[in-house]
């Protein structure tokens, strides 16, 4: 077992109404402890699991559920078979009362076949639990999320997202990495994923320090908490998470959301375009392209275009939804060869 | 036979279609599929009915080709003898399947194109190229995307409009008798057409529904086109009669 010394900033008694706004101003993660402690799926989940599981199952209305399964020797890592050949977990389709059933089949386990349903709209599959188990959105436009599963361990991935996280039963624990440590962490496939997101390839239960040496610099740099129910969250965009239900049923309820512009598109796609178009150039080529990058997209400025006539600047300038449709067009033209 | 898997641009790197409308290439049907919005097309040239679904009992629109099974009379040495053809030719060897993918946590089901690796006008050497050499999609392969589009909007077209015909009491079967030259007959079951007589008595209700959704039209067109028989026939005389002089 890895020791994390370093904790996560705490802050409590933030009222659920001003969640959003308290953590716009920070831009490091910060676990807020007792966020969502009224919530009744909270208090539900401290009664008992069937009552947990009634109270869910009364919001319920037999949409299908995708969920990740696996038998008890994967230990609830949701990762990858040996050398990637495959992921370690099948996914099925399956009713949200057949995954609570088999979760509380095996409460008593000590090593429980694994059962994970991640990232379900609420909205879509429990339509009426976001009322009152959920944070007050205000203007926020933010994608609410039900993760429910036994235990089970997702390796360190980022989302894009800024992420409020509500452990709503069960416990979880966070390890968090700043964007920085992406080199130390080994990460694995960008187009091959477990669950949609690179992942770290160490166990960071067992590291394997002779084959992933720089991983011991990471573990510097991480810090943990652990989260109990009525517990969150807040993740940065861009920060590494690794995350570990730690009791027989885990709930969580999570927001996603950012704050710009809806013609902006996945940032990985540029990743990819860039990966596919820029990093096989000579040497010096790609010296150029990064200095050019510089100062078009990293670190734009006053020099970028304040020398070219406003009605002129086009993509250098401010990019209003005509530009992004002009620029849309063209990519999509020039990538069809 | 058919063998339909997912089109992808590795595994197809190399396909390509014929798309020449020849015998032989698995156009040889006497009934394909149509939908209301190509009727303005094919009411010129082709009859259409309404035939029952054995699966699912629901109506569906066609266009006749031949008197007998695998009898196409369009279908000529020099290839499809009409100035239009049905999407559902036109979009051979693709098909639209269905993918799941997740869009902001909620599923659904997203049309894909699949591709027949059995239909005969498939192979890698002669034909439109169904990539680009990079990769992209081939303005062949853009065709291809809007006729199978067209042939979606299509489907719920054509089954609003026979929903709305069963429920008028409007769809009545049709025994299609003909005789040709050499004084062979053929009578054709299974057929279905608007009842002329519950038309011309419906209601003004009943017509103004019609008419809201723009299947007065479909409607007219499909009475039209049922004088395509005629023309039908006429093909099959022809044959009839190039096969007596060539005996």
């Amino acid at each position: 077992m890895t020791r994390i010394t370093a904790s996560i900033p705490e802050i409590r008694d933030v009222d659920a109404g001003h969640a959003f706004e308290r953590v716009a101003a920070e831009s490091a993660p910060v676990v807020i402890r007792g966020l969502a402690s009224t919530w009744p799926l909270v208090q539900k989940g401290l009664e008992s699991s069937a009552e947990l599981s009634r109270y869910l199952l009364g919001f319920y209305q037999d949409t299908p559920v995708t969920a990740f399964v696996s038998e008890s020797d994967i230990g609830g890592r949701l990762f990858y078979t040996d050398e990637l050949a495959d992921t370690n977990f099948r996914q099925i389709k399956t009713t949200l009362g057949s995954v609570l059933d088999r979760i509380r089949q095996h409460e008593s386990d000590p090593a429980p076949p694994t059962v994970y349903m991640g990232s379900a709209a609420l909205d879509h599959f429990l339509p009426g639990l976001s009322t009152g188990n959920s944070l007050p959105l205000g203007g926020i436009k933010a994608t609410v999320r039900i993760w429910i599963g036994n235990r089970t361990t997702v390796a360190a991935h980022y989302d894009v997202l800024d992420n409020i996280a509500c452990v709503c039963a069960g416990r979880r624990r966070f390890t968090l990495f700043p964007p920085d440590q992406l080199a130390n962490l080994y990460v694995g496939p960008i187009d091959f994923t477990p669950a949609g997101q690179s992942v770290s390839l160490v166990d960071l239960d067992q590291p394997d320090f002779d084959r992933y040496p720089r991983f011991a610099e990471a573990l510097q740099h991480a810090q943990s908490a652990v989260l109990e129910p009525g517990d969150a969250i807040f993740i940065p965009s861009m920060w590494w998470h690794h995350v570990e239900a730690l009791e027989s049923l885990n709930i969580l309820i999570n927001h996603w959301w950012r704050d710009v512009p809806a013609h902006m598109g996945p940032p990985g796609d540029a990743l990819l375009h860039a990966i596919l178009n820029i990093r096989d150039l000579p040497a010096a080529q790609r010296r150029a392209w990064q200095g050019i990058f510089e100062h078009y997209v990293f670190e734009p400025g006053s020099q970028t275009a304040d020398h070219i006539p406003r009605h002129r600047r086009g993509a250098l300038g401010e990019i209003d939804d005509d530009t992004a449709r002009r620029m849309r067009a063209l990519l999509r033209n020039n990538l069809n060869r | 036979m058919t063998r339909h898997v997912l089109l992808d641009n590795v595994t197809h790197k190399n396909l390509r279609v014929r798309t020449a409308l020849e015998k032989g290439r698995g156009y040889d049907v006497n009934v394909v599929r149509v939908f209301p919005s190509e009727f303005g097309h094919l009411q010129r040239e082709y009859p259409l009915f309404f035939v029952k679904n054995a699966e699912s009992g629901h109506f569906e629109t066609i266009a006749l080709l031949g008197f007998v099974d695998r009898e196409n009379l369009y279908l000529t040495g020099t290839g499809w003898e009409a100035d239009y053809v049905p999407l559902t030719v036109q979009r051979q060897p693709f098909l639209i399947g269905f993918q799941e993918q997740v869009v902001d946590g909620v599923p659904r089901q997203a049309p894909v194109v699949h591709v027949d690796l059995d239909h005969p006008s498939v192979g890698d050497t002669e034909g439109e190229p169904v990539f680009l050499p990079h990769g992209g999609e081939s303005p062949y392969l853009e065709r291809v995307n809007s006729i199978l589009a067209a042939i979606r909007q299509g489907h719920e077209a054509s089954r609003s409009l026979s929903q709305l015909l069963v429920g008028l009491e409007l769809i009545e079967s049709i025994a299609l008798n003909v005789e040709f030259d050499d004084g062979s007959k053929q009578s054709l079951g299974g057929l279905y057409t608007i009842n002329q007589d519950k038309l011309r008595g419906l209601s003004a209700n009943g017509l103004e529904v019609l008419h809201g959704r723009s299947h007065l039209r479909d409607i007219y067109m499909m009475l039209a086109s049922l004088l395509n028989v005629k023309r039908l026939v006429e093909k099959k005389n022809r044959l009839l009669s190039r096969a007596r002089g060539t005996a």
